[in-house]
């Protein structure tokens, strides 16, 4: 098990990095969610049932730690977390409107493009089902069309 | 504008790089690091199980957290609380609210989910009971204290047993069951709608337990050394 983690974490690890940075909204903070979430795989890795992938529940746990790097990042700004959403300054760059995103929206995202992850994978690492994967990831990239269209006729 | 827009705008926000090297030896690491630091707690552990006193393991752990001092994060939540319970008296939403005396603000239970530990705190009311607490032991807290969710006891409801089931953002695949038993009572039966059931200790009124996201409770029965004395039937529909 810990050599299909190592497997994994050496095949995908570029992927995993730049998906929970994309989530973390930092770079080092991303990276350090991987090797955390990793981690926490090696050592509870009896508790992985084999229901799904091996993959997804790594995921899972990786979209955690760079979810809750995040929020500590965020609330160690002052920034609080409801606030989000009418708040530029939420921890992204500006450019993309990712702030009119739900937090949901922003990981299916970042998942899909960053990690190129199929909608199964997607939907069982963030405990959701294919379909909605589909529509959020819709919805998702429809609000930062119409955000960006509106930015140009400006 | 289309879709290659955003693709662009994603490439920029976070460019391709080059993690830093050392990777796989840094993962296992860190694993061991934690470890050890399960091991010497199991063994601090240990040496509180061995001195007898013939209760059961759970209690033993329960025993542990119970009465321990609140952290200042769980502190600033109840202190929270009461702030938010003197905005509802003046934005005329009743006379008063209860309010929790933070400085006795104190561990009750402590539950293992597959997020980690998860914690009920407690603090007694200034209208009789108790003011709760439950958050994530590994939750960061922010400014206004930890991530987490509470009340005050409702001695007026007229129900023996008050129990809730709740989901919170940060962990989508948990629910947690925090429910208190207005009658002296050691234990309650938990019966969930998909036929499981678990017994819980019940403590300082309180109880509390972790269940998979989607769990609908159907009965709680509360028991006093070993005879009924309160139950709960969710309500039809």
């Amino acid at each position: 098990m810990v050599a299909d983690l190592e497997e994994l974490y050496r095949a995908r690890r570029h992927d995993f990095c730049r998906a929970a940075a994309a989530i973390a909204g930092d770079r080092g903070l991303g990276e350090d969610a991987v090797q955390e979430a990793f981690a926490k795989a090696v050592r509870k890795r009896r508790t992985f049932r084999g229901r799904g992938s091996l993959e997804a529940w790594v995921w899972r746990i990786v979209v955690n730690a760079a979810r809750d790097a995040r929020r500590r990042r965020v609330r160690q700004s002052s920034l609080p977390e409801a606030a989000e959403g009418a708040s530029r300054s939420n921890g992204y760059a500006v450019g993309l409107p990712l702030e009119l995103l739900t937090e949901r929206q922003r990981e299916v995202l970042f998942l899909h493009y960053y990690a190129d992850l199929d909608y199964s994978t997607i939907a069982e690492a963030l405990g959701i089902t294919s379909n909605t994967v589909g529509a959020t990831l819709s919805t998702a990239r429809a609000t930062l069309l119409r955000a960006l269209a509106k930015e140009v006729r400006r | 504008m289309n879709d290659a827009r955003i693709d662009d705008l994603l490439d920029e926000l976070v460019v391709p790089f080059e993690p830093r090297p050392g990777g796989w030896a840094d993962v296992l690491r860190r694993a061991r690091r934690t470890r050890r630091r399960y091991a010497l707690l199991g063994a601090a552990l240990l040496a509180l199980l061995l001195v007898p006193t013939g209760l059961a393991l759970r209690g033993e752990i329960t025993d542990l957290f119970q009465g321990t001092p609140a952290p200042p994060a769980v502190s600033t939540s109840f202190e929270a609380n009461n702030s938010i319970a003197d905005m509802a008296t003046k934005k005329g939403f009743g006379a008063r609210f209860p309010h929790a005396d933070v400085s006795q603000a104190h561990g009750v239970l402590e539950v293992q989910t597959s997020d980690g530990p998860e914690d009920l705190w407690a603090a007694p009311s200034d209208q009789g009971g108790k003011c709760w607490w439950v958050d994530f032991a590994n939750d960061p807290a922010g400014p206004d204290g930890q991530y987490g969710f509470g009340g005050c006891d409702r001695l007026e409801s007229g129900s023996q047993i008050d129990p809730a089931v709740i989901w919170v953002e940060p962990h989508p695949t948990l629910a947690t069951l925090w429910g208190r038993v207005y009658v002296p009572a050691d234990s309650v039966v938990v019966e969930l709608q998909d036929g499981s059931s678990s017994t819980l200790p019940v403590v300082e009124g309180g109880f509390l337990a972790s269940f998979e996201r989607g769990a609908r409770l159907e009965r709680v029965t509360a028991y006093d050394d070993g005879h009924e004395v309160a139950s709960w039937q969710a309500p039809v529909g």
